[in-house]
């Protein structure tokens, strides 16, 4: 009878989850929140770690790659400024003499901060109290962090929206391209309306970029500098990789836009910079999935080739 | 008995001493007896650690029931963050972090060698260490360590866990180098470069943990053979004889144990020498093994 009754209990959670497991279900959990197995798993005397944003974690697996210890620490959205935060926390996994890829895209340097589209100073840093020491943490709050822990869907009311409406999980390990090429390009150009959205640019003229973003790439090429003193005073190899994007994605940004908001400050952060941009040999749209992000098949490709330029 | 290693101010620091990192209570008491009896007056701990108090409970029934004087030892302990259970600091002192609720280095480290003679019963302390290189404020806190050591509250100061490029960073400010460097280094991971540079420069070094190279996997496995003949060779158990690796590398080592007759042994290294060859052989199991991830210790280490 007590095992009946158990049965029957755990047929109704499986059929009405609690809001907290179809939240931890979303794909809005699931590329918002680093994935804490890539941290849990880290082992010593790496040979290459990989840090940056959304372009960082769908450019770069290690999974793949035989004889190589690398991890991918990027989290997808990030700024700069945590990608010095998470370097900081996890450099000495590193080898003596390892690597760090640091994977840009070319809006990557035009973000300085999350907390207007949240509304709240702390939200997005959440995401960082299971991985980072406190002291990394804006605003690190502990009662936040148990909330985090226990319930969820208590930490915003956005949280709570996506346990109800974005419940299908679209994991990131698709190997093909499930668009039309319509359909591609269609994300594209809506991906970079957003982006336009985001950063306040009335158009893709870079002469007409606001003043405040203009002040974030300024804010990050100095943080970027700090970022490299510190990778060459503890002796490690630094690139920046910059990944291919498909055509339907380059033919719309004007290369004097990516000119400004990438290759400049690239050039004068002065660190050796593998650069796919525009690579016609990446624009085979099998490659590809959420219009402009490399899928499974393509990551795999491209970790391949950025460790055969690094010798790793 | 065991000898002394002079840091460069002129203070007399025993080649070996006693860490107590987790021990407390009876266990702890009976650890600095049976160290105490064997010759060791070198005591280390930490704030950080929790059991300054113990130590201080500990010397002081020790000293009541006559088995030592506190001016036989040498005590030495360390200013740092707040750990928590798990031992990972937390950042409740020493990052510029808006985070971390206190930005007074200063007050801060007086504040903890304040409480550290409190809890250790002494009205002075021989050495006092920064337990981690604190990327923001390293100079900051090492300023304060100075104010203390001129003032005589501390016959000398020293740093832990800290690399060249730490030294480096604290040489740009300091009046004092600092006189101690306790560290992780080992036959595994002998850190070659900044050895040379800490002796080039007088600082003394203090290796903790230093039994966890013969625990290592990697290191029996690629010295199998050599690590079976050793002791029948020497007349001494292996732990000895990599204790003595570390006397004749000029390292002082800080073992901590709770067992009377290991503690006695652990002191027993002064009766042999190490061939040139077996110094080498232990030079040459070097793999850069890393013992802590200190970035997840200190964040910008």
């Amino acid at each position: 009878m007590i095992m009946m009754i158990q049965r029957i209990k755990n047929k109704l959670v499986r059929t009405f989850p609690s809001p907290n497991a179809r939240l931890k279900k979303s794909n809005w959990y699931h590329s918002l929140f680093p994935h804490l197995r890539e941290y849990e798993r880290l082992s010593r005397n790496a040979d290459v770690i990989c840090i940056g944003s959304t372009p960082a974690k769908n450019a770069i697996d290690f999974k793949g790659v035989k004889d190589v210890n690398g991890y991918n620490l990027a989290v997808c959205p990030e700024t700069i400024f945590y990608d010095f935060q998470v370097l900081k926390n996890y450099h000495s996994y590193l080898k003596k003499g390892g690597t760090i890829l640091f994977v840009l895209c070319p809006f990557s340097f035009l973000k300085d901060s999350y907390k207007d589209e949240f509304g709240s100073k702390s939200y997005l840093n959440i995401r960082y109290y299971p991985i980072l020491h406190r002291a990394m943490i804006d605003n690190f709050d502990i009662e936040l962090y148990k909330k985090y822990v226990q319930n969820p869907i208590s930490i915003s009311w956005r949280a709570f929206a996506h346990s109800f409406i974005d419940s299908k999980y679209i994991p990131q390990t698709i190997k093909s391209n499930p668009d039309t090429p319509e359909q591609s390009t269609a994300i594209c150009k809506d991906r970079l309306s957003k982006w336009m959205t985001e950063f306040r640019m009335p158009d893709l003229d870079p002469a007409h970029i606001p003043e405040n973003t203009e002040n974030a790439i300024k804010d990050n090429i100095r943080i970027f500098k700090n970022m490299k003193e510190f990778v060459e005073e503890r002796g490690y190899n630094a690139f920046i990789v910059i990944p291919p994007f498909p055509m339907e994605m380059v033919d719309i940004i004007p290369a004097d836009l990516v000119q400004h908001n990438l290759f400049q400050p690239v050039a004068e952060i002065g660190l050796p910079c593998l650069n796919y941009y525009g690579d016609t040999k990446w624009m085979d749209r099998d490659l590809y999935y959420h219009g402009f992000l490399l899928n499974n098949s393509g990551r795999d490709l491209f970790t391949k080739e950025i460790l055969s330029r690094i010798q790793c | 008995m065991i000898p002394s290693f002079t840091l460069y101010n002129g203070l007399k620091i025993p080649a070996q001493g006693l860490g107590t990192f987790t021990l407390k209570g009876e266990v702890l008491t009976n650890s600095i007896k049976a160290a105490y009896e064997a010759g060791c007056t070198l005591i280390d701990t930490a704030s950080a650690y929790m059991n300054e108090n113990y130590v201080g409970a500990s010397i002081k029934q020790l000293e009541k029931e006559g088995v030592l004087k506190r001016e036989n030892l040498f005590i030495e302990t360390k200013v740092g963050d707040r750990i928590t259970s798990k031992g990972k600091p937390i950042g409740y002192y020493f990052y510029n972090s808006p985070s971390c609720p206190n930005h007074d280095t200063k007050k801060v480290v007086n504040e903890q060698i304040e409480s550290s003679l409190k809890l250790l019963h002494t009205d002075y302390l021989d050495l006092v260490m920064i337990h981690w290189p604190y990327f923001d404020v390293l100079n900051e806190i090492w300023a304060a360590l100075e104010d203390l050591y001129e003032q005589g509250v501390i016959k000398s100061i020293g740093v832990s866990n800290c690399r060249k490029r730490h030294i480096e960073r604290i040489m740009k400010t300091a009046k004092y180098l600092p006189m101690v460097n306790q560290t992780n280094i080992s036959p595994i991971n002998t850190q070659v470069d900044d050895y040379l540079f800490f002796q080039e420069h007088g600082i003394q070094l203090q290796a903790y943990s230093p039994v966890a190279c013969i625990k290592n996997k990697r290191f029996l496995e690629e010295n199998q053979d050599w690590c079976k003949e050793l002791p029948s060779r020497y007349n001494h158990t292996l732990t000895q004889i990599l204790f003595r690796w570390f006397y004749q590398k000029g390292v002082i080592t800080i073992p901590r144990s709770k067992t009377p007759s290991h503690i006695a042994q652990n002191y027993s290294i002064y009766d042999f020498e190490l061939s040139s060859e077996d110094m080498k052989h232990f030079d040459a199991a070097n793999f850069d093994f890393q013992f802590l991830v200190e970035s997840l210790y200190c964040p910008g280490y």
